[in-house]
């Protein structure tokens, strides 16, 4: 249920973009720009084993064979980036080895988290949910310890993860997106600086959120985060992610990089809503958010689902996918992306059948308004060995004004008879006689907008951990404001 | 060019000359650069979105020739002629050369011209004329190039404004003998102003050979053509026919296609439809099996408001056969008002089968109605099972299963020659 | 309460009212009948302020009030109800959810404090036994999936519940059988109040014979042709539009 908290977190929501100031923080930077000697100095700084610091060597050496192999394909443009011109480590300077407690954390930080509605200190947190927070490249406090540790769950910055369960990461690391699986993945593997590693062990079915709050708050740095999933056989997670930056005129790449794992009988349900700066009217600033995520179901009747509210952004290259290996797994993906002004979006998913009776199903909605560009792009493929595979696809396009553009771009590939795959995909607007009919009844214009958009939406925000369900109905409104009449 | 975007392909017939035409040095020079182009960019490889799923490989490997006239065309010619059950005025083609002794032109009214196209240079310069610039365009692909640069002949049907043109047939004949033979149609389709038109292409043939054809179809103010293709090409041919069609307002275009021939096919529709209020239908049918790849590729590019744009696409995948659908529906910002639907429906029947399907809907105005509906999947064991309980066997079960799939795409086709041919050809399928 | 003077408005650059004038007061109840075409729905859809009705001349007073200057939702808020001959559909969104957003707006807009869910459920469940709702049904998606008849009782259940002072109800009865037409007449009826006007658009005399109006007006060719007691609607049953010399405009 949601409290006191969330009802100011949600409160709190009423401006334009709230999450769009900045904290006056000392910082630890790396110096300006990338090359084997940065790459070193991340792992130092990091206290990272010998074993770390080759893995990212091997991606920073096969980065640069990609030279002219940044994507291209996807619909969406934006000037070529310099990789020099950007700071790959930025970190609250913090004496000794980091906070041992909140007690110890930069209260300037804390009161970071609590204007984003995301309070560390236990008493304030919303009950049920534990929460890493991601400020920049560092991690600064997991809470929840004592009740993680009861259930054996491991949920730790990863840089931890590194030194306190070498092998977890040594197995499991790099094993759904290799280190050349593309351009920013590769990137990400060579620089990644910190997130989240969750261990559920066997047979323990979580009962609390688990969650993760990302900010960009340094001027010129790049974020790189590296979150590592495994759920163990028969477990169960719940993992919350949340993502904001405050406003700033250039643009500031995040290339982060997330690896599910589920076992046999285990699943994951993952739930992003990304709220980065998508800069201002005018297509200034805001962040490029290119994101591979991928969930493996290794396992027998093993489940990895997608949630996703994508609002934020200057643009957004993401698509979670899953490799559905295990006999009877299950793969899902909902989304709701929204762009407004100059936004672009080129999200979707693909969904890999390659074990027997294995299904997925893809619910897309995108909503585009201003002179925003959205994109679905998924890929359904169904192996030779993947008898009885199930695949259901379901994309809505909504479009607001007409100088916006809603695309739908799928790939079916079947390759087994007995598969069945369905694909639906409509595209329409927000019709006159919806809006009088609101109105009629004494909405204003922006209220029946937020409404039907809400009703559009409705498939994917039902999905949504409680929690995460109230914020994203408020951010489909915010997001859409100025964009009638 | 050492891309990894192209096929090397180099073509024995490319160092035959690309002739002059006579008294059309605009065509002669489209001709010259086409082919530097063609030499530049050769074939288009899978890394080229719109050839990720037909791979033109095998077609780079084998030694094109240009066709040279033989003394079996004739024959050739009446055999397919036989096999087409229509006394229609026809236009019949061996190796893309037009075979006037089996052809029907009959007379063509005032303003308008029935023939093949070097006639029509020659007959009909001034009906012609208003429209070279479609057949000199350097736009295009390579393929397209390639067509430019060693077109021969083609089909030229020519409606003069308002007049309704009573249905031609458009045979079309692959002749190769020992060695491969690459030939090029241009077939130039005008309807003026109000006036209706029915085209009926028939393509088989015998050998190796390679046919890119390039159809360019003209429709002016309310005209309207029914255009509808059977492809029965031979099995070790290459099919590849590119449909592109202009419309203005209030046009109809309205096609179909039956194909199960052919090694690799590609059967391609443009559709540009340019004033308001343009009619397009598409249907397309094939079944494959072997290692028969069939490829359906379309673009309805939506330019101005009110139009109306309808497709339905279905594949049967016997074998080993690959069968891929593409189709891509624009809507430009000036098309407000626009009503684009898609379907298309894959059927598998056999495990090592491949289906490949990619609808696309790129949309920039807000006041349409667009969707696109896909589905791949097998027989459905409930129907098979119904038809069994009945005391049908399974063969026949399956037959009449696959053939009522396909019939549907032909339920709207308003001339029923064309519906009892496909039925036809369906049924010829199993029996081969 | 509500005062239109010689009216004129287009649409789709035609002009369909051509100088309508009509005056109802409180606690009146005035029939709108007239032959397709002439202008009935479109009076409504001006009323309500639908956009591509273009007023090109003319006044509309509500409570001395300019109609016209309003918002449409503003016009809601003042109390003004459209029960619509085509009620939308709007995907994926609650009844209840929609409902309690109008019945909350229109609350704020009058100063009163909004209710929360277990209130308005409450108050919900009173106006659904009116007209026969169940709560399936509301919280169902607005319209979605529902038949004609439904559709209306929908529209009557919003009028039992926002309570307005001038109703419009477009051609509620068309298409509806002879319990759902029972329905949407004793609602109609409920509300008749002295502070409460309503005009009734029909194409029909089997609406009036349940809810029988104080006035009844012809409308055709854009314009209020013959004005007349309830005694006007069974002379039109029997002699049709053609014999009160509506071909005049």
């Amino acid at each position: 249920m949601a409290d006191a908290s969330t009802a100011r977190q949600v409160a709190d929501l009423g401006d334009r973009y709230k999450y769009g100031f900045h904290t006056d923080i000392e910082e630890d930077r790396a110096p300006k720009g990338l090359n084997e000697d940065v790459i070193r100095f991340i792992s130092a700084k990091k206290n990272e084993p010998a074993w770390m610091l080759e893995w990212r060597l091997k991606a920073y050496r096969h980065w640069l064979t990609l030279e002219h192999e940044e994507p291209s394909w996807a619909k969406v443009s934006y000037p070529p980036i310099d990789y020099q011109d950007s700071t790959y480590y930025s970190a609250p300077k913090n004496p000794g080895d980091g906070p041992k407690s909140l007690d110890e954390v930069d209260p300037k930080l804390l009161e970071t988290y609590e204007k984003l509605g995301i309070p560390l200190r236990e008493r304030g947190i919303l009950a049920g949910v534990a929460v890493d927070a991601v400020f920049d490249s560092v991690s600064v406090a997991t809470t929840f310890k004592k009740e993680l540790g009861k259930h054996g769950v491991i949920f730790c910055p990863i840089s931890e993860a590194v030194q306190t369960h070498p092998e977890l990461v040594k197995k499991y690391l790099g094993s759904v997106v290799p280190v050349a699986d593309n351009f920013f993945a590769a990137l990400n593997s060579a620089v990644f600086t910190d997130g989240s590693f969750v261990y559920i062990p066997k047979g323990v079915r979580f009962p609390m959120e688990l969650s993760t709050y990302f900010r960009i708050n340094a001027a010129n740095t790049g974020q790189f985060e590296r979150t590592l999933i495994i759920a163990d056989e028969g477990s169960y997670v719940s993992y919350l992610e949340g993502c904001t930056a405050p406003m700033r005129d250039e643009n500031q790449l995040h290339a982060a990089v997330v690896e599910l794992i589920a076992l046999d009988d285990a699943e994951i349900k993952y739930s992003t809503v990304q709220n980065w700066y998508p800069g201002d009217a005018d297509g200034k600033g805001g962040i490029y958010n290119f994101v591979t995520k991928r969930g493996a179901c290794r396992g027998r009747n093993s489940k990895i689902s997608w949630t996703q509210v994508e609002t934020g952004s200057a643009i957004t290259w993401k698509y979670p996918s899953c490799i559905l290996q295990g006999d009877n797994s299950v793969g899902e993906f909902y989304s709701i992306a929204i762009t407004n002004n100059m936004q672009q979006a080129d999200t979707g998913t693909k969904m890999i059948h390659i074990g027997k009776n294995t299904k997925s199903r893809i619910i897309s909605k995108g909503i585009s308004a201003g002179r925003a560009q959205n994109t679905y792009r998924g890929l359904v493929k169904i192996m030779p060995k993947a008898d009885g595979a199930r695949n259901f696809t379901q994309c809505d396009s909504l479009l607001i004004g007409d100088k916006c553009g809603a695309h739908t771009v799928p790939y079916i590939e079947a390759r087994n008879r007995s598969a069945h795959v369905e694909h639906e995909a409509t595209t329409s607007k927000i019709s006159e006689d919806q809006l009088l009919y609101c109105r009629q009844r004494g909405l204003s214009e922006e209220d029946s907008m937020a409404l039907i958009v809400n009703g559009f939406c409705k498939e994917v925000l039902q999905v949504l951990p409680m929690e995460f369900a109230v914020e994203a109905q408020k951010l489909v409104a915010i997001s859409l404001e100025g964009s009638v009449g | 060019m050492a891309s990894r975007k192209a096929i090397a392909a180099p073509f024995p017939f490319l160092d035959t000359d690309a002739r002059a035409w006579p008294g059309m040095p605009e065509l002669t020079e489209a001709r010259r650069h086409s082919l530097s182009r063609f030499r530049a960019e050769a074939l288009p490889s899978t890394r080229v979105e719109a050839w990720k799923y037909t791979n033109l490989a095998a077609l780079a490997r084998i030694p094109f020739t240009a066709p040279r006239p033989s003394a079996g065309d004739g024959e050739a010619a009446q055999a397919a002629v036989r096999a087409v059950p229509s006394d229609r005025r026809r236009l019949v083609f061996v190796n893309g050369r037009f075979h006037a002794a089996s052809s029907i032109t009959g007379t063509a009214p005032q303003g308008s011209f029935v023939g093949g196209l070097t006639q029509a240079l020659q007959q009909a310069p001034d009906l012609i004329k208003p429209h070279l610039a479609h057949l000199t365009s350097l736009d295009g692909d390579a393929l397209m190039a390639l067509n430019t640069a060693f077109m021969i002949d083609g089909a030229a049907l020519l409606i003069g404004r308002g007049q309704t043109a009573e249905p031609v047939e458009l045979i079309q004949v692959g002749h190769a003998g020992e060695a491969p033979i690459a030939f090029h149609p241009r077939h130039l389709i005008v309807v003026e102003a109000g006036a209706t038109a029915t085209l009926v292409e028939t393509r088989t043939g015998e050998g190796i050979y390679w046919s890119n054809a390039v159809t360019t179809v003209v429709l002016g103010e309310g005209a309207t053509l029914h255009h509808h293709v059977i492809q029965q090409s031979s099995l070790d041919a290459f099919d590849l026919a590119r449909v592109q069609v202009i419309a203005d307002a209030n046009a109809t275009y309205d096609g179909s296609l039956l194909g199960t021939g052919a090694a690799l096919s590609r059967h391609e529709v443009e559709g540009l439809l340019e004033g308001r209020n343009v009619t397009c239908r598409l249907r397309g049918a094939f079944l494959a099996r072997g290692t028969q790849i069939a490829d359906v590729t379309t673009v309805i590019d939506h330019g101005e408001r009110d139009g109306q744009s309808e497709q339905l696409i279905r594949g049967v995948l016997d074998g080993k056969a690959h069968g891929v659908f593409q189709g891509r529906i624009v809507v430009r910002p000036a098309a407000q008002k626009t009503d684009a639907r898609q379907n298309s429906n894959m059927l598998m029947l056999s495990d090592g089968a491949e289906a490949d399907t990619k609808p696309e809907l790129e949309i920039s105005a807000d006041d349409v109605k667009c969707s696109h509906g896909a589905t791949v999947g097998e027989l459905s064991d409930a129907e098979l099972f119904y038809l069994q309980a009945r005391g049908i066997d399974p063969d026949t079960a399956r037959r009449l299963l696959v053939s009522g799939f396909l019939a549907t795409v032909f339920e709207t086709v308003s001339d029923d020659s064309v519906r009892e041919r496909a039925a036809a050809a369906v049924e010829g399928w199993f029996a081969s | 309460m509500l005062k239109i003077e010689n009216l004129h408005a287009t649409v789709d650059g035609k002009e369909v009212l051509k100088g309508l004038t009509l005056e109802i007061k409180a606690g009146e109840v005035h029939a709108i009948m007239g032959p397709n075409g002439s202008g009935k729905s479109t009076l409504s859809y001006v009323l309500a302020g639908r956009s591509g009705y273009e007023v090109t001349q003319g006044t509309v007073i509500y409570k001395g009030k300019d109609l016209l200057a309003m918002a449409p939702e503003e016009r809601a808020r003042e109390g003004v109800f459209l029960a619509f001959q085509y009620p939308v559909e709007i995907p994926g969104v609650a009844g209840t959810t929609f409902l309690k957003a109008a019945y909350n707006a229109i609350r704020k807009h009058r100063g009163e404090k909004e209710l929360d869910a277990m209130q308005f459920l409450k108050l919900l469940r009173e106006k659904q036994a009116l007209v026969g709702m169940k709560d399936d049904m509301v919280r169902r998606a607005v319209n979605s999936g529902f038949s004609g008849g439904e559709k209306k009782r929908f529209e009557m259940l919003q009028m039992a519940l926002l309570e307005p002072s001038l109703a419009i109800l477009d051609e509620t009865d068309s298409g509806l059988d002879i319990d759902a037409l029972r329905v949407v007449s004793e609602n109609i009826n409920r509300l008749r109040k002295p502070d409460v006007a309503m005009l009734v658009i029909t194409h029909y005399q089997r609406l009036l014979d349940l809810v029988v109006p104080d006035i009844v007006h012809v409308l055709a060719g854009g314009r209020i042709v013959k004005t007349g007691d309830k005694s006007l609607a069974l002379e039109l049953e029997r002699t049709g539009y053609a014999g009160i010399g509506t071909q005049a405009a």
